[in-house]
């Protein structure tokens, strides 16, 4: 079966089309610029193999750069889809697991709009607009939170009225729970363990948005991020966990401005915040190394990154008890040895005995970086966005599980789904 | 030494007269319409009226007990002008403690005067906490967050349950757990804290009886968008109908959520018991490690409960290192600030004089 799967952005639409259930990538891409008119033109990057072609086709909204696409994918037969794959970033608490779309779901979608006000809209109407060009191509909704449906009531309540919570539908959701879930996934097979059976602490770190989450039996218990992307580590823009009272004060001191008290928040702290240069904390720690007055503050504000994640890293394996594995993916999690071992650095009691030379190498992924009597292992495993997706999809449409190859790919850096990542979550 | 500790509250004035070294006091009240500058000084002075102070001699000093000393502050103090100078110059940080306790300090000197006073602060011991620990991922420069930084509130009771734990023979990696209306963990490596719960103001961190603990900030403009409400009824649901009352839809206490049983509390209690194990969690990362778990506030006692419960869950994640022993200090916070205050005048009057604690 050939899935399409496509991930939404304000102004973009990446794509990607997966045969399954051999996993192989056939074609993709990223419509871009789409909406009203900007300085450059819209256009289409579009790939199949190796082969990268460039098309200028105006969009003015995502239903036309569906349309687009397809025309590309027409031209060769076999690059025909046959279902569609929608990431959709919150399920809110009616979706808990990926669903196929019909005319409730849709509904349903609609109703949950304003959950993520940013990313929501545009993928619910993508998918009403995909649903009425093909009314006859199955689609498949992804959500972001699914994975995360499993997170136990005194995990996912927060300490408010009850009345207070259940009118806002205020609890903790998660985010990130594909990735979570795929890497939870590739950890077992290459530990040779049932995902049922697998206990581990995934570090989703991307240069944008960063969760860890907390598994047991192969399902998520808890994740660092809660009823918004907001909560939990120091992000490239976000401040993660603060007082409460900063926020009352901020709404205090500029009269109410909600919009501007939760842009701050989330837009313009984080490593950017802290840092005041730059949101990427790559950047921040190669000036934390140069002997500049910049760098006490670089300093610092990689200190404050790390230690959030060291805590929460400890506060998951006190969760998960005995975990089999701690994982690290995404773009920081995957290309930047330094952050992986700061934070495993003297957690031998908790069982993390990181492997300093392994944990340097350039191998291809997915890499075991702990040592050989680590009593837990440490797995550096590429997160792969669309992969997953299209492997819910199909698990939705054929009722089974897919079966992933017994070999590895090599996954690179992927620097389509980085940006995905960070964008979005 | 006779020594009145005063605890000064927001609406009332709790004090207790210890005439030596002994656990519970000679005297303890409370006074009630507390509030307002004039308000201290008739509270103390009804206070002093009805200590029994024919028997008992004068009060030779006095030790109050505030909650924020800000980075000004790095242990108890003897009151003096330049001390009175330097707590005045944080009510920009503590618009409401502070110039309450300005106003008491200066009822002291009204109605007990020429009595020594000596300020323990709550903030103290964590005001060299790392910065990695005590930032926000926030401008520090920024209108609203100029800065802010993560203090702990129950310093005294941290101190004082590690300093005991030591002498006890297990220093080293301490987590301490101070079980009080708003509970606070902290971990503390060598006498010195290096994580807390607490955060730039008490209502961060564990949920307390009223008060929400950590939420995702979010939460503040969602409720402030669908009910309308501004700033101070944000505040009012936050910390006074929110966390473990707010779970269990009564009024309760910590020690009703940790020992009653009852099932109408059964979500407060898994809630508390889980935010407690993730502090752990994240204190046993901080210490690298863990050596002892010591007890400390007014619930101390549902440490019994509290103790082998959490050994048990962090024996799991930890699989090295010795067995982990816990331990608990039931001194009150009055007996603790009896403490500062004696501490401070022996150490004023430069004599090798020992305060001898009562054995924990």
């Amino acid at each position: 079966m050939k899935i399409l799967v496509f991930n939404c952005g304000s102004s973009s639409l990446k794509y990607r089309l997966i045969e399954m259930p051999s996993e192989r990538e056939l074609a993709g891409g990223e419509a871009q610029r789409v909406g009203p008119p900007t300085a450059e033109p819209a256009r289409i990057v579009h790939r199949v193999g190796q082969a990268e072609t460039v098309h200028v086709v105006p969009m003015a909204s995502h239903a036309v750069a569906f349309d687009e696409v397809m025309t590309l994918l027409r031209r060769e037969e076999r690059l025909v889809p046959q279902a569609l794959a929608h990431r959709v970033v919150h399920g809110g608490a009616r979706f808990t697991d990926a669903v196929k779309v019909d005319d409730e779901v849709l509904q349903q979608l609609d109703g949950i709009r304003s959950l993520a006000p940013l990313h929501n809209p545009p993928a619910t109407a993508l998918i009403a607009a995909c649903r009425q060009r093909h009314p006859d191509m199955p689609e498949v909704a992804v959500f972001d939170t699914a994975y995360h449906a499993t997170i136990p009531e005194f995990a996912h309540t927060y300490p408010l009225p009850r009345a207070v919570s259940a009118q806002l539908g205020i609890r903790k959701y998660g985010f990130h729970g594909t990735s979570h879930r795929y890497v939870a996934e590739e950890a077992s097979r290459y530990l040779g363990k049932d995902l049922s059976e697998l206990s581990a602490v995934s570090c989703h770190l991307g240069s944008g948005g960063a969760s860890l989450c907390a598994i047991v039996n192969g399902q998520s218990v808890d994740n660092t991020m809660g009823f918004s992307p907001l909560q939990g580590l120091v992000m490239s823009t976000r401040s993660g966990d603060v007082d409460p009272a900063l926020a009352m004060n901020l709404l205090a001191l500029t009269e109410g401005d909600l919009d501007g008290v939760e842009a701050l928040l989330n837009q313009r702290s984080g490593v950017l915040g802290l840092s005041g240069a730059s949101g990427d904390i790559r950047d921040v720690i190669a000036a934390s190394g140069l002997d500049s007055a910049d760098a006490v503050r670089a300093v610092q504000t990689v200190g404050v990154y790390l230690w959030r994640i060291r805590k929460y890293l400890g506060a998951y394996l006190a969760v998960v008890g005995k975990a089999d594995a701690v994982i690290f993916t995404d773009t920081i999690g995957e290309t930047v040895p330094y952050v992986r071992w700061a934070v495993c650095a003297g957690l031998a009691e908790l069982g993390l005995r990181l492997d300093a030379v392994r944990n340097r190498s350039t191998a291809a992924l997915p890499l075991d970086i702990s040592t050989a009597d680590s009593p837990v292992r440490i797995l550096v495993i590429a997160t792969n966005e669309e992969l997953a997706i299209a492997r819910r999809a199909f698990a939705v449409l054929t009722g089974r599980a897919s079966r992933p190859r017994a070999t590895f790919i090599a996954h690179r850096r992927r620097g389509a789904a980085a940006e995905i990542h960070g964008a979005v979550a | 030494m006779t020594v009145l500790a005063l605890l000064p509250a927001r609406t009332e004035l709790g004090y207790a007269l210890f005439t030596d070294t002994a656990r519970t006091p000679a005297w303890v009240g409370r006074s009630g319409d507390y509030r307002g500058p004039r308000a201290a000084r008739s509270a103390l002075a009804g206070a002093r009226e009805r200590l029994p102070l024919a028997a008992m001699g004068s009060v030779d000093a006095i030790g109050v007990r505030l909650p924020f000393g800000g980075e000004l502050f790095r242990r108890a103090e003897l009151l003096s002008a330049d001390t009175r100078r330097r707590l005045a110059s944080l009510a920009p940080n503590s618009p409401l403690a502070v110039p309450a306790a300005l106003g008491l300090l200066d009822a002291c000197g009204d109605v007990f005067p020429g009595t020594p006073v000596v300020l323990a602060f709550e903030t103290a011991f964590f005001a060299d906490l790392p910065t990695r620990e005590r930032l926000y991922a926030v401008d520090g420069a920024g209108n609203g967050t100029r800065g802010l930084r993560r203090y702990g509130y129950h310093g005294l009771f941290h101190q004082a349950a590690v300093a005991a734990a030591a002498r006890a023979g297990n220093a080293g990696r301490v987590l301490s757990v101070c079980l009080e209306p708003r509970p606070e963990i902290a971990a503390v490596a060598g006498g010195r804290p290096v994580m807390v719960t607490g955060g730039a103001t008490p209502l961060e961190g564990l949920p307390g009886q009223t008060s929400c603990g950590e939420i995702d900030p979010a939460i503040v403009w969602v409720l402030a968008r669908a009910n309308g409400w501004g700033p101070e009824q944000i505040n009012h649901v936050l910390t006074r109908d929110s966390g473990l009352s707010g779970l269990a839809g009564e009024r309760v206490s910590v020690l009703d959520v940790l020992t009653s049983g009852r099932p109408q509390l059964q979500l407060a209690r898994d809630v508390l018991e889980y935010r407690m194990l993730l502090a752990a969690g994240a204190g046993v990362a901080a210490l690298s490690g863990l050596d002892h778990i010591v007890f400390s506030g007014r619930f101390a006692r549902a440490s019994d409960v509290v103790g082998p419960w959490l050994v048990e869950r962090l024996s799991a994640c930890r699989r090295d290192g010795p067995a982990l022993t816990w331990s608990s200090l039931l001194l009150s916070l009055e007996r603790l600030t009896a403490d500062h205050t004696v501490a401070v005048l022996a150490a004023g009057l430069g004599g090798a004089r020992h305060v001898d604690r009562v054995a924990v």
